[in-house]
């Protein structure tokens, strides 16, 4: 077992391909074989989280350089991945045969940072251009399975040859790649550009009793202004308020999916 | 961020329990902090502003969710009839009217019954 795992660990061996859990005799057989599942399940994901981070971390540092650079900063370099990325993944989608190159040149053709580009791979003719979109095609239809993670194998099943499209979804691939890429903030900075606005007149607490709903107090803060089921809007109750217990609020929401990985 | 956080809190406190008695008595029997939340009214909105959705940048989609919510609800049970939606008064008061005619209708049939009875009962 120990050889097993030692195997495991330093990646000779997945979980499920190890004797302890094909030759599945013993007293504690069972247990070891559900394990060996979690465990492998559990890699996965907290290598996911983690790839994610990192790739949001980097898209952040990028958006920090300085905009007077000779040639484009490094988040127009992740903003021309993404878009080709998601170009692939709907050219693929409406096309009825496999991928050719005449899509990396229809890319380049009709995308705009391609007429007046300053760096060598905004420029549509050079080798530079042609090799960062293969590069970012093998990495978006995870052809390189060494860097199978980072949401690699998310992105096989748009852009890949097995790719998976049911209906017609063209509007939220974007959304979802961005997700999967680890970019999801850009998700909601963006969706939170449509303006709400609007008066708050009639929201008063004796309006809202004057109907179905009613108002109930709550010692948690992320249930602020929600709605039960029961017809009843939620609001935080203000004796418990303390600066402290938010922030830890916060730390425990922004942990959340990584403690939940881990257990 | 945080204490932009707390203030805006506050401030959806002050959007549904500051803006007039009724709902200043609601909240007391809620159990809010009154000394606070007068205190809130009086340093931060002496007077009576209108409060936009874009004066909340924390809170602004559950808020307009609620308006929403208001707006759209509608009666699903036989027993909501009873409660007047806050957006289509009719259905409510279409409801009130035909049972007080029904009741009305109801009262008059058993007073014609117990008439016709009596009137039996005295011809035998």
């Amino acid at each position: 077992m120990l050889v097993d795992l030692s195997r495991a660990i330093y990646g000779a061996k997945k979980w499920v391909e190890t004797k302890m859990y094909t030759e599945n005799f013993g007293k504690y057989s069972n247990d070891i074989r559900y394990t060996a599942l979690a465990l492998d399940g559990f890699e996965k994901h907290v290598v996911d989280i983690l790839a994610r981070q990192l790739v949001h971390a980097a898209y952040e540092a990028a958006e920090l350089q300085k905009p007077d650079s000779e040639t484009e900063p490094l988040v127009a370099l992740f903003d021309l991945a993404i878009n080709f990325i998601v170009f692939l993944a709907v050219e693929l989608h409406n096309a009825e045969s496999s991928l050719t190159t005449a899509v990396f040149t229809k890319f380049q053709e009709t995308h705009p940072v391609y007429i007046d580009g300053k760096g060598l791979i905004f420029h549509a003719e050079s080798a530079q251009a042609e090799q960062f979109l293969m590069t970012t095609y093998r990495f978006g239809a995870a052809c390189n399975i060494r860097r199978q993670y980072i949401g690699g194998n998310e992105l096989h099943l748009y852009a890949g040859p097995r790719r998976r499209f049911g209906k017609p979804r063209d509007r939220y691939l974007r959304e979802e790649l961005l997700k999967v890429l680890g970019l999801a903030a850009l998700v909601k900075s963006e969706s939170g550009k449509t303006a709400v606005t609007g008066p708050l007149d009639e929201l008063t607490a004796s309006y809202i009793h004057s109907g179905p709903f009613k108002l109930k107090m709550s010692d948690r803060i992320q249930d602020h202004l929600t709605f039960r089921l029961d017809g009843t809007i939620v609001i935080y109750n203000s004796n418990q308020f303390d600066y402290l217990v938010l922030f830890r609020n916060c730390l425990a929401e922004y942990n959340a999916p990584l403690r939940v990985s881990l257990m | 961020m945080l204490q932009d956080f707390g203030i805006e809190i506050w401030k959806t406190y002050l959007l549904l329990f500051g803006r007039n008695e009724a709902s200043m008595h609601i909240a007391q029997n809620l159990g809010v902090n009154m000394v606070i939340l007068r205190a809130f009214r009086h340093h931060l909105f002496p007077e009576n502003i209108t409060l936009q959705l874009e004066d909340f940048p924390f809170f602004q989609h559950r808020l307009q969710l609620i308006q929403e919510k208001m707006d759209e609800w509608r009666p699903q049970k036989v027993t909501e009839l009873w409660t007047r939606g806050y957006r289509d008064p009719l259905t409510y008061y279409t409801f009130v009217t035909a049972m007080f005619f029904g009741v009305v209708g109801i009262l008059g049939l058993a007073a014609g019954i117990v008439q016709a009875y009596a009137s039996f009962l005295s011809a035998g």
